[in-house]
């Protein structure tokens, strides 16, 4: 080749100034230093093609799986890092990209990382890659986030990304790695989303799905050319050599397997030695006292009322239809910030019954009821570990005050706490059992597979919520049966969450991660899960409405669902007779 | 510059690790393919929190506990050691003296080309220089090839930036080299006085890092070939995917015409005044598709005619090589100039001869023949006739 069609080569110098400032801070015996010496010399001896920083994985933040190592490597490697990672559900693609981005971070190849997620992902994404590889990312949802040119490492929704307002800082800069989770977000090439992939410039990317085929085989197309221009041709190529368009099946497999190949790594379930263990759902509704059916309905008709008026007050009332089945101590402290933050309030009186209708209520059934699980697992359970969760601290305060004067041994986790104490309480949770009683503050991150039972106190509106509680102690590495209790008061929407819409998708079921595939769907369309139920608890004339509401709300979901299983067994389908194995290179 | 990657081998690790553990005053007891270590309980290091652990060194042996270390190629242990080991003390010193090269010297070429034998040599010191071995990484990354690592040594006066390529291989072979014995307290003849500026310091180590990246331009040579051919063939896969853009264009295009043509028909000879209005309505949607077809295929043929020159600009800056040099640690290096006197003998007959010479470095100036002045080489080796030293050349 002449040296004019070469490509340019660009030779920068690291500072030596930290090397000469320890000299001047001292020299080191010559012992020490020819042991530095010869460790320079042998980490650099090194095949290149190793993924040197799996030592620097705390494997008691995360144990890694063959199949995650493997895709890893070959992404790194042989695929020179860009690659489109499709394993099925459930098989830890995040945990791959972590790996990834950590030998890229230990090799400093990463100096500008962009992370592209779903909104209601990002900050899992952020959590799980702290705790498990240490990497350190900002997400634009943080206080600190000062726009896509104000730091190395971001994770960001795609659509902030692609806003008017971000737009023109993230195309500006040239990133080093780009990774973008949910890829099938972009599959339609006439789209906002796809445009901005398009005209990133990056140097390594990583695409996440588990369905790179959504409707019909240009899915997969738009996804890989993306990644890899050209490696298909045209679309009219694409279409013509591996299309029978007549019959709208695969022609030409061995060669699209090939191409796919180079660039598509997908490890199936029945291909890995994973088993999960068996999870037992309880769910154990109970009758109300009479305060407390009290309580709710006039909580209800004042949450009614007062939305009609004016619905600007959504959040607030939301929240407190939230707290009325979760304790009548979160109730208490947003009523009487209400009552405290407004003078002028038209609902008073109101909110003054309220408030006297919780001072009547003398005994919490949800509080005693606990003691029986509590106790249960006393008796049953290798040093009676079990997880609570509330959304709620007051929740959290009054159900910790209970336990703490029945003697059990408790442990609290909120939000409040630093990333050291956090730590700190998993650890003393798992060394003196006892009762951890939890908000939603628990990141994905934190490694609970010592416990094995779990109680939901209340239940989040979010059904992303209640996977994320689940999955703490139900996950790779559980060697027991998870016992999953959910707790709700007979009559309340509690019940009808429960019992309409989260038994109904199966939402206890349901493998780790294959939620998020049925919630994205729906929440694509614009609509969001929480002002779902919400709307239709405020807008029901009667109880049979509000039962035939929440009816064809699970219709809806069901439909996502059977969606879902559909695209994911059409790329079962698909790809079921390639292999994408180890050997096809 | 020397390359100075060593392989790791079973044996190379657990002369380094016995190493590693011996300085920090650890007991080593060996129980087969087993140690049992004991560190003093001042040792603090990364890999534990314990005092007392075992290492294996066969990652097969059975009924491993979670708990032993295991020292193999592979091991995460290994590269928890070697990580730690490699950043503990980057600056070291030591003085290269006769004692280091125990007496044994670099003769020139012009006596290892010559008929006669050095029977004696004595070295005179006179004056004291000193020269830091850098211990450079070099890493050529391309977005083809992810990356490639290389680990070079050179030593650079500190005073006239030369450099002292035999003093690196001295270095290498004796101080550093994994599982070999050293000469021992090879800094105690350094003094303590005898400090060298950061300035001088930095300008030594740059001009070792600039001199490192010619070490390995075999190397970036290669990449860049491959880089440029991974470049080309990107290239090709986007030229060929416009050409098959222009295909479809143009195809696309006179269908459309074809249909515009029909349509130009309907408009003329309408079945009824709605027909008519239909068909002027689609001619007009179909003439702005056209258009802006015809937009597109005019665009991307005039990319043609420039060789889609700016997209292959895009391609090959993407693919560009990056090589970046880091020091990972530098060695000072007392050595000593001065005189080497050489007693030569043939045929029964001594005399001999003095030529400028450092220690690990050689004979370092041009010596010439006392008889003729032509300077002496391997080609024009000295000879001694009758007694006097003359050279090859001499008559």
């Amino acid at each position: 080749m002449e040296e004019q069609d070469l490509v340019d080569i660009e030779v920068t110098h690291d500072d030596p100034d930290n090397l000469v400032d320890s000299y001047s801070s001292g020299v080191a015996d010559f012992p020490f230093h020819r042991q530095t010496v010869v460790a320079n010399r042998l980490l650099a001896g090194q095949p290149d093609t190793e993924l040197r920083s799996l030592a620097g994985v705390d494997t008691e933040q995360v144990k890694l799986l063959e199949h995650q190592v493997d895709a890893a490597h070959r992404a790194l490697f042989d695929m020179d890092g860009k690659a489109l990672l499709a394993d099925e559900v459930g098989l830890g693609k995040t945990i791959e990209v972590g790996m990834i981005l950590k030998e890229m971070h230990y090799r400093e190849t990463d100096g500008s990382v962009l992370i592209l997620t779903p909104a209601q992902l990002a900050k899992q994404w952020q959590g799980e890659l702290r705790e498990k590889f240490g990497l350190e990312f900002v997400c634009n949802y943080d206080d600190e986030f000062r726009g896509f040119n104000a730091h190395d490492r971001i994770i960001a929704s795609i659509d902030t990304a692609k806003s008017e307002r971000h737009r023109p800082t993230v195309l500006a800069r040239e990133w080093d790695v780009l990774v973008m989770d949910e890829a099938h977000y972009v599959k339609n090439e006439e789209t906002d989303r796809y445009d901005l992939i398009e005209q990133l410039t990056y140097d390594y990317a990583f695409f996440l799905t588990a369905t790179p085929i959504q409707n019909e085989l240009t899915d997969l197309y738009n996804i890989v050319t993306l990644l890899r221009p050209g490696l298909f041709g045209s679309r009219d190529t694409f279409h013509q050599y591996f299309i029978d368009s007549s019959q709208d099946t695969l022609v030409n497999q061995n060669e699209l397997q090939r191409r796919l190949g180079q660039v598509m790594i997908r490890n199936r379930r029945e291909d890995t030695d994973i088993d999960f263990t068996d999870r037992i759902i309880e769910t154990r509704t109970f009758e109300p006292s009479i305060g407390e059916k009290d309580l709710y309905d006039a909580v209800t008709e004042y949450v009614r009322g007062a939305y009609s008026q004016d619905s600007g007050q959504k959040l607030v009332l939301m929240l407190l239809q939230k707290e009325v089945v979760s304790s009548p101590a979160a109730l208490e402290g947003t009523i009487r910030k209400q009552l405290d933050e407004q003078h002028e309030l038209t609902h008073r009186d109101e909110l003054e019954t309220i408030l006297d209708k919780i001072d009547a209520i003398e005994s919490v059934t949800k509080q005693d009821r606990l003691f029986d699980i509590v106790e249960e697992a006393r008796n049953h359970v290798e040093m009676g570990r079990v997880i609570v969760f509330t959304q709620f601290r007051a929740t959290q305060r009054q159900v910790l005050d209970g336990l703490d004067e029945q003697g059990y041994t408790t442990h609290a986790f909120h939000g409040g706490h630093s990333s050291q104490e956090k730590e700190e309480i998993v650890d003393q949770f798992r060394e003196e059992g006892g009762v951890l009683v939890s908000t939603d503050a628990m990141n994905e991150g934190r490694n609970l597979q010592f416990c094995n039972i779990m109680v939901n106190y209340d239940l989040p509106w979010n059904p992303m919520k209640v996977e994320q509680r689940i999955g703490r102690i139900h996950r790779i590495g559980q060697k027991r049966e998870v016992y999953v209790f959910n707790m709700g008061l007979k009559g309340t929407i509690e019940e009808y969450v429960l019992d309409r819409l989260y038994h109904k998708i199966d939402l206890f079921q349901q493998t780790v991660g294959e939620l998020s595939t049925i919630l994205t769907r729906m929440e694509d369309s614009g609509q969001s899960f929480e002002d779902e139920i919400f709307e239709r608890l405020v807008n029901a004339d009667s109880e049979v409405d509000l039962e035939n509401d929440f009816d064809s709300m699970a219709i809806d979901l069901g439909q996502q669902q059977e969606l879902s299983q559909k695209v994911k067994a059409f790329n079962n389908g698909v790809f079921e007779s390639f292999d994408l194995g180890t050997d096809d290179d | 510059m020397t390359d100075v990657t060593h392989a790791v081998t079973q044996s190379t690790l657990e002369a380094f690790a016995r190493e590693f553990l011996d300085n920090l005053g650890a007991t080593i007891r060996e129980d087969g393919s087993r140690w049992h270590v004991r560190l003093p309980s001042h040792a603090d290091v990364g890999f534990t929190d314990v005092h007392e652990f075992d290492i294996a060194l066969d990652s097969e042996q059975e009924g491993l506990e979670d708990a032993v270390h295991v020292l193999t190629p592979e091991s995460g242990f290994t590269q928890q050691l070697l990580d730690e080991a490699s950043e503990t003390a980057p600056v070291g010193q030591l003085a290269l003296t006769e004692a280091v090269t125990d007496g044994i010297y670099q003769y020139p070429s012009w006596t290892r080309e010559s008929d006669v034998d050095v029977v004696d040599a004595t070295f005179s010191p006179y004056y004291d220089r000193m020269a830091v071995c850098v211990f450079v990484r070099i890493d050529i990354e391309t977005v083809s090839e992810y990356q490639t690592q290389f680990l070079e040594a050179v030593t650079v006066d500190v005073e006239s930036t030369e450099q002292l390529p035999n003093v690196t291989e001295l270095l290498v072979d004796e101080f550093f080299t994994p599982g070999s014995d050293w000469p021992a307290d090879p800094a105690e003849d350094v003094d303590d006085e005898s400090g060298v500026s950061s300035e001088k310091l930095n300008t030594a180590i740059t001009t070792g890092q600039k001199a490192v990246v010619e070490g390995v331009r075999d190397e970036i040579s290669e990449v860049r070939q491959s880089a440029s051919r991974a470049a080309d063939s990107e290239f090709e896969e986007y030229r060929q995917l416009q050409e098959q853009q222009i295909n479809e264009l143009q195809d696309e295009i006179g269908s459309l015409s074809t249909r515009l043509q029909k349509l130009s028909t309907e408009v003329d000879e309408p079945e009824s005044p709605q027909q008519r209005v239909k068909a002027l309505e689609k001619r007009k949607e179909l003439k702005t598709e056209k258009a802006e077809l015809e937009g597109e295929l005019e665009e991307t043929l005039q990319e043609k005619s420039r060789g889609y020159a700016q997209q292959q600009r895009e391609i090959d800056r993407r693919h560009a090589i990056k090589v970046s040099t880091e020091p990972k640690a530098f060695t000072i290096v007392l050595y000593e100039r001065g005189e080497i006197t050489l007693e030569l003998a043939t045929g029964g007959r001594s005399t001999a001869v003095r030529a400028p010479y450092t220690v690990g470095v050689g004979v370092t100036d041009d010596v010439q023949c006392e008889n003729c002045q032509k300077q002496l080489s391997g080609e024009n080796p000295i000879r001694v006739v009758s007694g006097r030293i003359c050279c090859q050349s001499c008559r």
